[in-house]
Order: structure tokens, then C-alpha cells, then sequence
């Protein structure tokens, strides 16, 4: 009589709630974080795990004829990876204006444009034929493909000049994961810096979580007012790691909005979910194991409703956690201050500690100057990476380097360099390590030429001039004994990454109605002086008999 | 040139025999031939230039075979089909002459149609007597050669009148005098499903799918809204596609090549409300769902049914799961003992609806085991079979027990296989003069060595098909009619071709005229005026001949 019972008990604990083969996870995560000048930022982490004892690899070369079944990944992004043999690929598309100066960092991402970079298996590994090369040569094939997947999933114009914009850095970009030791990877990146996100990114960026945006804590991503913020971001990052119970495959999707309430409100910085995302949070996400917001509180008297479930301090910063796994109706988060308008001229700002201040100074013509300053406000010494990529037609003169420290020409502080120069249309690629004193402002200069580039090259608005990409600067740890590769950098989830501005540069610009000109000036030369010579040589001369007027002797 | 003239140079000129300009009025400069001859070297320059620059801006335009290409109509597949019949235990040997005398004649009628189109069949039919007449069911179905059927006749009671198993047709003759009538029918039902308009009807014409060497099926269990509970939140299906799916896809990997996908959605939702709750006869409640809404039931634009990664179509499978507070969700054609309702959307695909129980919000969510499945998997084989053409097996024919392991009969195989065959070979035939006509009608249209090549490819595999070749089976035929499709269709669609299709004569004319027309005009206005003068003077020597 108790046997059938304990089957059922047995059964009702063999299905676990979620009960997918593998163990899939997905689980979601708000951050709100009141900045000092009462703006709001909030980052949203979107992350499925995906852990499979079985396989060893994430995306089995011989598998890709195989059957691929999914639950909580999104099949489509899945695929894409799977048939380029991608193990870890980041893409982060930001825009508007992040103010390092104030906000801190926008944790490892960019500050503007898109940014994609990717480990790509190498295509001479086996099976390494098929679909994967479609155009371009037998690597560039892969990655071709990848960008071209990529733009047409997100809806962005990823795959516009990307011979233009893919360097492989060799030092920099890490991988962040694991990658399969069987068959060697190679490194692609490509950046766009005028590339510029809407609300037809975020769209299909929705339809990859498991809920959408119809539940859990992506029901408050309203485009209308994520977009209309002053700063807003969406990143995808992939990536697997080993571990002794075997491979697990992780896909992280972020996205970043910077609100700014006294704007939108007129002098008051009090903000809840309502009036910063025009939504609330009606049900929780069926498919999350974990649906968590955490506030960030500040260290002025304010006041948070409604009352938290946790409080949590880490160095020294107190958070409010609410747990959104079961919502009943509506969750509204709030926190008001007790002023009545905002007043920018009491905030005070901490400095971060590595701020970056980029320029290329000179005309369009001539020798410019690209200038760096980095400053290292810590009281130590500090080991930095700094990697630039600029476009084919701005040739850097690395004779010129030269470097300063407070105003003091030094040259001990650069410890390596490594530097592609520019094949068109490849871009350069320069690699500095460098060991910043402390509390310190480094100056490096470097002498730079613009070329001339093709009529048909220019950009539809020539006169604006192009977007040169960000430049990077990673942390690395002060040992120098360790090799750069096997460097981690920063944090597991690569927070250390500091980006710079992009830069707008002005190239000279030839007088694009010149073709016109050059047709109607062949065409008239040709005409006169074939009319000129045609009739020289055909006019018969005839002497012509005028009426004599013997009066009249002279020419009138 | 106006001629500047003073009266005073002109009369200095003249005393002296010159013109103004210094030179003597004799100079042959101003004679006529000399004018003639600089007018007439301008036109020879002009015209051997001409053959350089059209050959210059001319656009590659590879000849194609045309000629083969037009002959394409002419020829005929013909499918090898090899009939023996065993007459078996008949005893009458009256019979067993008259017999096969009368089934030739009912192939012949078979042959000449009945209804709707028969594929063309060349019979090769053999007649044996007095075999032993075991059955040919239990012995092992290996070594059957592809295109050849046999027929036993038997007249034990213990046979049904019609049974089959591999490529056997068992006849059961009830007493050895008479033969049943309907052996010639039951065999253009087997042989030529698609000409009966009674097994296949138009409906299931228009269902079948586009042929394509490569398939992609994609499989979905949407749940409508799983934030209200009692959603399917899992399902087995590795299990029960390799219980129920691949089965049938290896019996068909002859003709396609299959990747599977699937995925689970938790929202998906419908754009329309379903009718209901409607009340049926035991107080059950239920939603109905009406054949408009049925056409109307997926939701592109927000559901993700697929990865776009590659270029191949896709057959879609949708295990839907009605939300919790619509449960359960019928269609309005219901089949009362039905437990999953089920429709096709021709050449997309296929849904299912499951309704779980737990009918209230808050129900528990589950996770749909392979037991659950094997009935929605049962209704996905039927409709992936359905869309890819597979054509019904005739009702009298009784399969034997081993047929279930494999659902697809030979004999619907082989057919379908002729049916594509023929498909591709007609289709390769009309995309290659297509071709032709498209490169005759544009003018600008370039025609590459690439073209020529994947052309070329189409008619050679085209010529295999034709029985005048030397290997004529069904699968050698199917196989050369599916590369002379790619080919043809790879050559109609290649994107080099349209590279200048688009170039407009305007351009042309804007970049030509500024620079050629200001040559032009002198040059024929003084040709023309030559030709005149030529004219005058040939008339004035006539006229002094006459008067003189």
C-alpha cells in the first residue's frame, strides 16, 4: 500500500522544477545604482547556464550535423555559434554619453558604438569544411560569416567594412572562458564606433530570453524610455569553461540605461521603477531560478520602498535586495530624498582611479599628433595595457613615441610594444604595456599622417570626417614575470577593461563635383579644338569679292 | 573661316596669285581631292575604331547550348517497373493462360489513365505457375531488388484479399476459378497513388511541399503563456525523435537530407481570442478554435521558430500548449475520441495541440515525458510524411505486422520517388529554358564560364535519366534528377548574372553624347556636303557631255 506512494514520492522528486536533460539555468538580475549627481544607472543581467556532464566541448566540431535541442538558450543565437565553431564571442552596442569622471565604469563595456570581438576555432581543424567559408579567404571565412549572422539577428549593420575594422590583437582580449585545447583559436575583433543602437536592436535582443519581455524583470525594458536615456547599452557574451563536471556553457545578455530623473522630473532626484521605466513588474519569469534586484543605497538619508527582504554590505557599499521570484501583483521599487530639488553644487565626486583623455590634434593636412594621458590616481604603481587601433589611412610614426610623466621625459615606464603597421585595408594595431607611476599623469605623443583615401571610400558626409575606435586599457597584475598571454584580466567578467572617447578625425577631402567637371571640361576641349583643327584642315580659302566702295579705303 | 579681309591686302593678294593667307591659290592644299581625302581618312579612323571599342564594352555572354536545351522536351522518362507474377496454387490451368492475357490488359488500361496523370511506366511483367506457393512474407525481406514487384496468388482461405509486405502483393483468391476484378486497381493504387483522386485528393496535393535536396525541421513546444502555471516546461525529445522521427527519415534519406532543431518557448502568444468557452453535451468546458483562426494561427512576428542560420527550408512542428485559463483548446472539426487535435498549414508545417491537465492558474508546472509525446510524435510523423509528399497507402491492402517499424511501405516509397523524380527533371527543364529565354530577352545580361558549366552539368545529368542511358534503376534516376535541380537551379539563381541588369542606357547616353557629338557633326556634315558636291559634279560633266 505505501509502495505506490513512495514511487510517487520518488517520481514527484526525480522531476526537478525545471527538469530540462541538462542542467539549464537561467537566472536574472537588476542592479540599480543611484549615481552622485542623481542620475540612476541600471544594469540588467540576463544569464543562462547551461552545464552538461557529457560533453567536454562546448559545440563538438563532428556535431554540427547533429540535432540541437535547447531550452532556456536561445536557439537561434546557439546555432550561429555552432556553425561557426565559436566558443566565446562578445558583442556590446552602447550609445549616448558615459562620463567616466562621475559614473565609474560601465562595467567593461564601451563607451559608444559596437564592439565585437570573438575566438573563433581555426578553420584548418578538422571537418573544417562546409558552409563556414562561404566568402573570404579560409579563416576570414568564419568570422565573415559570424559578423554577417550577428547583423542579421540584432538587426545592426555589423558586417559593413569588416576587412576595414578586424585586427587580431595579440595580447589583449583574453579569453575569458575556456577554450577546447584539441584544435587552436584565433582571436578576432572588430569595432564600429558610429555605430549607434535603436530601438529595432533591442527588439530582437527581447525574443532571445526565455520570457521575453512579457514576464520576470525584462517586462521593464520599455524601449521608449530605455532609448530615450542618456546613456543605453544591450551586450551579448558567450562563453564556456571547464570544469571537473565537465563543460559549462554560460550566455550572459546585459543591458545598461542610465536615467536621469531630475531631468525627466524637473529638480527632484526621487525615481521609482514607474517613473524611470514606465512599467512595472506584474509576474515573475516561470523559467528563472533566480529573479533578484539589488539597489545600491547611497550614504545621504533616503528613504527605500517598499522595505527589502535583504540587506548585504560588500566594501563597504549597503544593498537592498528584493526577491522577485514570486511576484503577486505589482512590484514597484522607489526611493525618495528628503530635499525638495536636487542641487548639483553640494555633490562630490570621487575620482575613479585610471582615467584615460585621448586627442589627435593637427588640421586635415599635414602631421597630426596623437596625444594619450593616462592618469593614475592610486598611491602605487600601476601595470596597464593599452591597445589602439586605428584605420589604414592614419599611419602612426612610432619613432616619435615619446613619454612623459608629470611633465618629466622618461623612457623607463614602457615595457613592451607591439605594433602591425597599416596594410590597406587592414588596420594598425598597437599594443603598450606600460608600468604607471603613482598617483601620476603619463603623457605619450606619437606623430601620426593621414592619407588620402579613394573618392569612392568616403563616407556619404565627408566633411564630417571618420570615427576612429575607442582605445583599451587593461589592468594587468603588477608581476611582470608573467607572460601576457596567460594574464587574467581583471575580474571573470573582464570589469577591468577601461575604455576611452572615440575621436573624430578630418581627412582630406577632394572636391567631390570633380567628375562632373572633368566630363563637361574633356567634353568642350574636344569640342573646340577638334572643331578648331577639323575646319583648318577641310575650309576651302576663297577669295572674296566684296562691292567696291573706293571711298571708303580703310577697315571700318 | 571668315575670310579678314582688307581691300587693300585682297588686291596685293590677287596681283601676286596667292590667297591671304601667304599660300599660292595652285597649293594643292585647297584642291578638292585633298579635302576628300582628309574628310575620307577621318571616316577610316572612325571605323576601325568602331569593332575595338564595342569589343571593349561589350559584357561576357558565354553562348549556351540551346539546341540541347530545346530537344530537353522531347524525351521522356520512362521508370523500369519489373512485375512477376506468381500465379501460385491455382490449379486451373484454363486459367493461368487466360490470366495473364487479361492483367496485361488491365495494365494497358492502367497505362492509358484513368483519372489524373500516371507517371510514365515501361511494365516488364513475367508469369510463372506452379511455384511453391509458401509466403513470402516470413521468409527475410533481404535482397529485394529495387523496381521489381511481385504479385502471388493465393487460394487458401487464410490469406485476405489483398495483404502485402515489402515489395509482395499478395492476392487471395477465394476459389481457383475466378480472379478477383480489382487486381489491376489495387495495383495503379500502389504503383501510382497520386493518379487516384480518391486516396489523394487536391487538398493533399496542395500540402506537399516544395522539393529540396536539404530539410531543416524545426521543433517547438510553445507554451502560450507559462507565467499562469500548469506549462510544459520540458519535454523528451531526444527520446521520441528517435522513437518515431528518424525512422522515417532514414527511409527517406534517398531524397533528403534532414537537420533537426528544437527549442521550448514559454510566451508564445495568439494574436486572436479562441471561441469559447463553449459548453459541449457532458457540461465540459472547452475553447474552439475556427478554420480561419486555424490559417491564422501562427504568429510570425513574434515567435521565433527557427534559427535563420542557414539557407535550407524548414518544415516547422509546433507542440502548442494552450495557457491554463484557456484549457482545453479544441478545433472545431473535433473527432470525438481524438485526444490531440492537430492541423497542417500546407508547405509550413505542422501544429499539435496538447492540453495537459490542470485546468486552474497555479497548476504545477511539467515536464512532458516521452510517454506523453508518443502521441503528438504519432501525429508529427503523419504530417511530416503528408508534407513531404508520401502518398497513402490504398485501405484494401493489408500490411503485414513488421510494417509498423517502419511506417513508409516500399511501394509508397518508390513512388514518391518517381513523383520527385519527375518533378525535378520538368522543373530542371523549365529553369533551363528559362534560362534561355531570359539571356535572349536582356540584353545586358552577362552570361559566365560558371553559368556555362552548371548548365552544361543540368543536361548532362538529364541525359542520364533518359532511358537511352545505360544505368536506368529508380534510385540512379531520382539521383540524376536531383543534380541536374541544383545545377539548374544554382545556374538560374546566380547572382552573377544580375551584376548589370540594372545598368541604364541613360548612363550611356550622358557620358557619350558631351564628348561624341561635337566630333560627330563636322565630320558627317562634312560627308554629307562632299557627297553633295560629288553629286553636282557628276551632273554638270553629264550635262557638258550632252551639249557637247
Amino acid at each position: 500500500m505505501h509502495l505506490p506512494l513512495a514511487l510517487l514520492l520518488l517520481l514527484l522528486h526525480t522531476i526537478p522544477a525545471l527538469g530540462t536533460p541538462q542542467n539549464e539555468q537561467f537566472e536574472e538580475h537588476l542592479t540599480l545604482r543611484p549615481l552622485p549627481d542623481g542620475k540612476v544607472h541600471a544594469q540588467f543581467r540576463f544569464i543562462t547556464t547551461v552545464s552538461d556532464p557529457l560533453k567536454g566541448v562546448p559545440f563538438d566540431l563532428a556535431d554540427r550535423e547533429e540535432a540541437l535541442h535547447t531550452t532556456l538558450l536561445p536557439l537561434s543565437l546557439t546555432q550561429l555559434l555552432r556553425t561557426y565553431y565559436t566558443p566565446e564571442l562578445h558583442l556590446s552596442l552602447n550609445a549616448g554619453k558615459w562620463d567616466p569622471l562621475r559614473w565609474g565604469q560601465p562595467g567593461g563595456a564601451l563607451r559608444t558604438g559596437a564592439e565585437m570581438w570573438a575566438w573563433v576555432t581555426d578553420s584548418r581543424a578538422p571537418s573544417g569544411e562546409g558552409e563556414g567559408e562561404g566568402e573570404g579567404e579560409g579563416e576570414g571565412g568564419r568570422w565573415q560569416g559570424l559578423t554577417n549572422g550577428l547583423a542579421g539577428l540584432f538587426c545592426a549593420s555589423l558586417s559593413s567594412q569588416m576587412e576595414q575594422r578586424t585586427t587580431s590583437p595579440r595580447l589583449a582580449f583574453r579569453p575569458e572562458g575556456d577554450l577546447p585545447s584539441y584544435t587552436p583559436h584565433k582571436l578576432y575583433h572588430a569595432s564600429h564606433p558610429s555605430e549607434s543602437i535603436c530601438t529595432e536592436n533591442l527588439t530582437p535582443f527581447l525574443k532571445l530570453l526565455p520570457c521575453k519581455s512579457r514576464a520576470g524583470i525584462a517586462q521593464l525594458l520599455n524601449p521608449h524610455r530605455a532609448f530615450d536615456a542618456d546613456w543605453h547599452g544591450m551586450g551579448v557574451h558567450v562563453r564556456w569553461s571547464n570544469s571537473s563536471a565537465g563543460g559549462e556553457t554560460e550566455v550572459r545578455m546585459e543591458v545598461g540605461v542610465v536615467f536621469d530623473p531630475v531631468r525627466v522630473s524637473g529638480g527632484k532626484r526621487e525615481w521609482s521603477l514607474k517613473s524611470l521605466f514606465d512599467r512595472t513588474i506584474t509576474r515573475s519569469c516561470p523559467a528563472a531560478s533566480s529573479s533578484v534586484l539589488t539597489v545600491q543605497l547611497p550614504e545621504e538619508m533616503h528613504e527605500l520602498l517598499p522595505q527589502p527582504a535583504k540587506m548585504l554590505s560588500s566594501d563597504g557599499v549597503f544593498e537592498a535586495v528584493y526577491d522577485l521570484g514570486s511576484v503577486g501583483e505589482e512590484m514597484d521599487v522607489g526611493m525618495r530624498w528628503l530635499e525638495d530639488r536636487f542641487d548639483y553644487a553640494t555633490v562630490r565626486y570621487t575620482p575613479p582611479e585610471l582615467i584615460i583623455r585621448r586627442a589627435l590634434k593637427g588640421g586635415s593636412t599635414g602631421l597630426s599628433e596623437l596625444s594619450v594621458i593616462l592618469s593614475n590616481t592610486r598611491a602605487e604603481p600601476r601595470r596597464v595595457l593599452y591597445v589602439e587601433t586605428l584605420p589604414w589611412f592614419i599611419s602612426l610614426f612610432l619613432h616619435t613615441l615619446q613619454t612623459e610623466v608629470d611633465g618629466v621625459a622618461r623612457d623607463d615606464i614602457i615595457q613592451s610594444i607591439s605594433y602591425l603597421p597599416p596594410v590597406s585595408p587592414k588596420p594598425t594595431l598597437l599594443e603598450i604595456t606600460l608600468l604607471l607611476p603613482a598617483s601620476s599623469e603619463v603623457h605619450l605623443t606619437m606623430q601620426a599622417e593621414k592619407g588620402f583615401i579613394r573618392y569612392t571610400e568616403h563616407q556619404p558626409d565627408a566633411s564630417r570626417g571618420w570615427d576612429l575606435p575607442a582605445a583599451v586599457v587593461f589592468p594587468l597584475p603588477l608581476n611582470a614575470s608573467s607572460s601576457p598571454a596567460k594574464v587574467a584580466i581583471g575580474g571573470g567578467e573582464g570589469e577591468g577593461r577601461i575604455y576611452s572617447s572615440t575621436l573624430l578625425v578630418d581627412l582630406p577631402t577632394p572636391d567631390f563635383s570633380m567628375p562632373y567637371n572633368v566630363i563637361i571640361m574633356s567634353s568642350t576641349l574636344v569640342a573646340l579644338f577638334f572643331g578648331s583643327v577639323f575646319n583648318c584642315l577641310t575650309r576651302r580659302f576663297v577669295v572674296l569679292r566684296m562691292p567696291a566702295e573706293k571711298g571708303k579705303g580703310k577697315a571700318s | 573661316m571668315a575670310a579678314v579681309h582688307t581691300p587693300l591686302l585682297e588686291g596685293e593678294a590677287k596681283e601676286r596669285g596667292e590667297d591671304v593667307l601667304g599660300l599660292s591659290l595652285a597649293h594643292p592644299v585647297h584642291e578638292d581631292s585633298t579635302r576628300r581625302a582628309i574628310v575620307a581618312s577621318y571616316w577610316i579612323v572612325v571605323l576601325l575604331v568602331f569593332p575595338v571599342w564595342y569589343y571593349m564594352t561589350s559584357i561576357e555572354r558565354l553562348p549556351l547550348p540551346t539546341e540541347r536545351i530545346d530537344l530537353l522536351g522531347q524525351r521522356e522518362v520512362q521508370f523500369p517497373i519489373k512485375i512477376d507474377v506468381d500465379l501460385g496454387d491455382i490449379g486451373d490451368l484454363e486459367l493461368s493462360r487466360t490470366y495473364p492475357r487479361k492483367l496485361v490488359e488491365d495494365l494497358a488500361r492502367l497505362r492509358q489513365g484513368s483519372s489524373g496523370e500516371l507517371p510514365p511506366l515501361a511494365f516488364d511483367i513475367a508469369i510463372s505457375a506452379g511455384e511453391d506457393p509458401g509466403d513470402p512474407c516470413t521468409d527475410a525481406a533481404s535482397g529485394e531488388e529495387e523496381d521489381s514487384y511481385r504479385l502471388h496468388f493465393r487460394t487458401q482461405d487464410a490469406y485476405p484479399m489483398f495483404a502485402s509486405c515489402g515489395r509482395h502483393l499478395l492476392i487471395g483468391a477465394r476459389d481457383g476459378t475466378d480472379l478477383p476484378h480489382s487486381v489491376g486497381d489495387t495495383l495503379r493504387d500502389l504503383l501510382a497513388p497520386y493518379s487516384n483522386s480518391r486516396l489523394h485528393p487536391p487538398a493533399a496535393e496542395s500540402r506537399i511541399a516544395q522539393y529540396s535536396p536539404t530539410y531543416r525541421l524545426a521543433f517547438t513546444l510553445l507554451n502560450e503563456d507559462a507565467s499562469v502555471g500548469g506549462a510544459a516546461v520540458g519535454w523528451e525529445i531526444q527520446q521520441a525523435l528517435s522513437q518515431y522521427i528518424r525512422p522515417t527519415l532514414a527511409q527517406l534519406s534517398a531524397l533528403h537530407n534532414f537537420t533537426i532543431e528544437s527549442q521550448v518557448q514559454y510566451f508564445g502568444g495568439l494574436t486572436f481570442d479562441p471561441l469559447g468557452p463553449l459548453s459541449d453535451d457532458d457540461g465540459v468546458e472547452s475553447w474552439r478554435l475556427s478554420e480561419e483562426q486555424m490559417s491564422v494561427f501562427v504568429n510570425s512576428a513574434e515567435w521565433t521558430l527557427t534559427s535563420g542560420v542557414s539557407n535550407d527550408p524548414v518544415l516547422h512542428f509546433i507542440l502548442f500548449v494552450p495557457s491554463a485559463d484557456r484549457r482545453p483548446l479544441y478545433t472545431e472539426t473535433r473527432l470525438r475520441l481524438q485526444r490531440n487535435d492537430s492541423f497542417i498549414l500546407p508547405q509550413w508545417g505542422g501544429v499539435v495541440i496538447h492540453n495537459p491537465s490542470g485546468h486552474h492558474e497555479g497548476a504545477p508546472n511539467t515536464l512532458l515525458s516521452a510517454h506523453d509525446l508518443a502521441g503528438p510524435f504519432k501525429v508529427f510523423r503523419s504530417q511530416l510524411s503528408a508534407l513531404l509528399g508520401v502518398p497513402q497507402f490504398p485501405p484494401q491492402v493489408v500490411t503485414s505486422a513488421w510494417q509498423h517499424k517502419s511506417p513508409i511501405t516500399p511501394w509508397q516509397l518508390d513512388a514518391l520517388k518517381r513523383r520527385r523524380a519527375l518533378e525535378n527533371v520538368r522543373n530542371s527543364a523549365d529553369a533551363l529554358r528559362s534560362i534561355v529565354s531570359l539571356v535572349n530577352q536582356i540584353e545586358n545580361m552577362p552570361v559566365g564560364q560558371d553559368v556555362l558549366g552548371q548548365v552544361d552539368g543540368a543536361l548532362a545529368a538529364l541525359d542520364a535519366t533518359t532511358p537511352a542511358a545505360s544505368s536506368s534503376s529508380l534510385s540512379q534516376i531520382l539521383a540524376h534528377s536531383i543534380d541536374a535541380f541544383t545545377l539548374s537551379s544554382k545556374a538560374f539563381f546566380n547572382p552573377g548574372m544580375i551584376g548589370l541588369l540594372y545598368y541604364p542606357t541613360e548612363h550611356k547616353y550622358a557620358v557619350y553624347t558631351p564628348l561624341f557629338a561635337p566630333v560627330a557633326v563636322p565630320l558627317i556634315v562634312a560627308l554629307v556636303r562632299e557627297i553633295k558636291a560629288a553629286r553636282e559634279r557628276r551632273r554638270a560633266a553629264a550635262n557638258k557631255q550632252k551639249t557637247e
